[in-house]
């Protein structure tokens, strides 16, 4: 090789991504080049240098399923809250009332689920770190290795369980929307036929007030 | 990910985040320089990616679309930390380190701390790496990506990755080099396989 292969073509060559019949090449070059190997080696220190910095095995595992049903839960309120703010921009004043006293409480419904989600989650918490105390307690004059394997036990058990309490928690949360909706939907209808008889009473009271009145 | 952009199935998106969590996270340790902002980050960047699941193109790589986003949420956050002034080069809290107490097989405590000084001294260049090199090292040496992989997510040509990956390492030597001199004197522990070995 007379020319000396480019800095880009290391690269290739030192991290393997360049064909074996190139590879061949670049290393026979390197046998024989005494400055290309020199700035091989410069690099090959750094990659080695660069492999010393590990990284710690993630402490713990995220779970966001909870948090794509409580997304899903949010966003069947809003589309519910959404929906009657559209169905509702008619000059109905019962009917807005009604969906804002409906939308209120279903607000107020969901703030006191989350508050009570959140202190579920507070308690459990404290439940988990008294697990590991008491797995910690009692396993003073064991052997480290054993220690150790009962506090992941320990956590393994809890975090199983609260996987098991958010799921429920959140089914609860699903079912009380969809029944929520259900009312609304009942309520929104029974407004709708209220708000149609009317119209028809009094389209029927003006026909016969018309058809009452003295002829001139 | 065409579940959870379509159906929006929790399942879906947990055996993504299985999948990638620790790429990712660990991505957003190295560039940050900081675990447990690393973690934060990488909660953020799955975050985002649900938030904007409707974005995904199919006809586009995911991993590409997730590397971008991480990537983007880390440069958010390296923005507003240099902004405040807080981007430092403070050495990692004893959590950190504090692994290398439980593992019963592992180097004895000088060789240890030795381990851990060395390790503490790479952390710190690579932070003073400039970002468009840092990224590459990360990406590359880290995460193993191909080079034209890493040229797709940061959407520059494979060459000019290449160009960069060799500058940055050869900045590390400069910034590293009484560990790399210390390093050539000794055994190397958990080498990575591969071709660097071989000539």
């Amino acid at each position: 090789m007379k020319t000396h292969p480019t800095a880009e073509e290391w690269m290739s060559f030192l991290y393997g991504e360049d064909s074996p019949a190139r590879h061949a090449e670049l290393g026979a070059h390197l046998h024989a080049c005494a400055a290309c190997r020199q700035q091989v080696q410069t690099w090959r220190g750094s990659m080695a240098a660069l492999d010393t910095w590990a990284l710690p095995e993630a402490r713990r595992p995220w779970s966001f399923a909870p948090a794509m049903r409580w997304a899903a839960a949010a966003v069947v309120v809003l589309g519910v809250g959404f929906g009657v703010g559209r169905m509702t921009s008619s000059a109905n004043a019962d009917m807005k009332q009604l969906t804002a006293a409906l939308r209120t409480e279903m607000e107020t419904k969901l703030a006191s689920t989350r508050d009570e989600f959140a202190l579920t989650l507070r308690q459990q918490r404290a439940e988990l770190a008294e697990a590991v105390h008491a797995a910690a307690s009692e396993a003073v004059g064991e052997g480290t290795e054993a220690f150790f394997a009962r506090i992941s036990l320990a956590i393994d058990q809890r975090r199983q369980a609260d996987q098991q309490a958010y799921l429920a928690a959140l089914r609860q949360i699903e079912e009380r929307n969809q029944s929520d909706y259900a009312a609304l939907r009942d309520d929104l209808n029974t407004v709708a036929v209220n708000a149609d008889d009317g119209f028809s009473q009094t389209r029927e009271q003006l026909l016969h007030l018309a058809s009452a009145q003295p002829a001139p | 990910m065409w579940r959870v952009r379509t159906d929006d199935d929790p399942d879906a998106f947990a055996q993504l985040v299985g999948r990638w969590q620790k790429p990712i996270q660990n991505l957003c340790t190295r560039m940050t320089g900081d675990a447990h902002r690393g973690e934060d980050l990488a909660q953020e960047a799955f975050a985002r990616l649900f938030a904007r699941r409707k974005n995904y193109e199919p006809t586009g790589k995911f991993s590409t679309f997730l590397w971008r986003m991480a990537l983007n949420i880390c440069y958010d956050e390296l923005r507003k930390l240099k902004r405040r002034g807080e981007f430092s080069l403070d050495e990692q809290d004893a959590d950190e380190h504090s692994r290398y107490d439980l593992e019963a097989d592992g180097p004895t405590p000088d060789a240890q701390l030795v381990e851990d000084e060395r390790a503490e001294a790479v952390r710190r260049a690579l932070v003073e790496l400039a970002e468009p090199y840092r990224v590459v090292v990360v990406l590359r040496h880290y995460e193993g990506l191909k080079f034209r992989e890493i040229g797709d997510v940061l959407g520059i040509p494979e060459g000019t990755v290449k160009s960069r990956m060799s500058e940055a390492l050869t900045q590390l030597s400069r910034m590293l080099n009484p560990v790399i001199s210390e390093d050539s004197d000794r055994p190397r522990p958990n080498q990575r396989s591969n071709e660097r070995l071989l000539i």
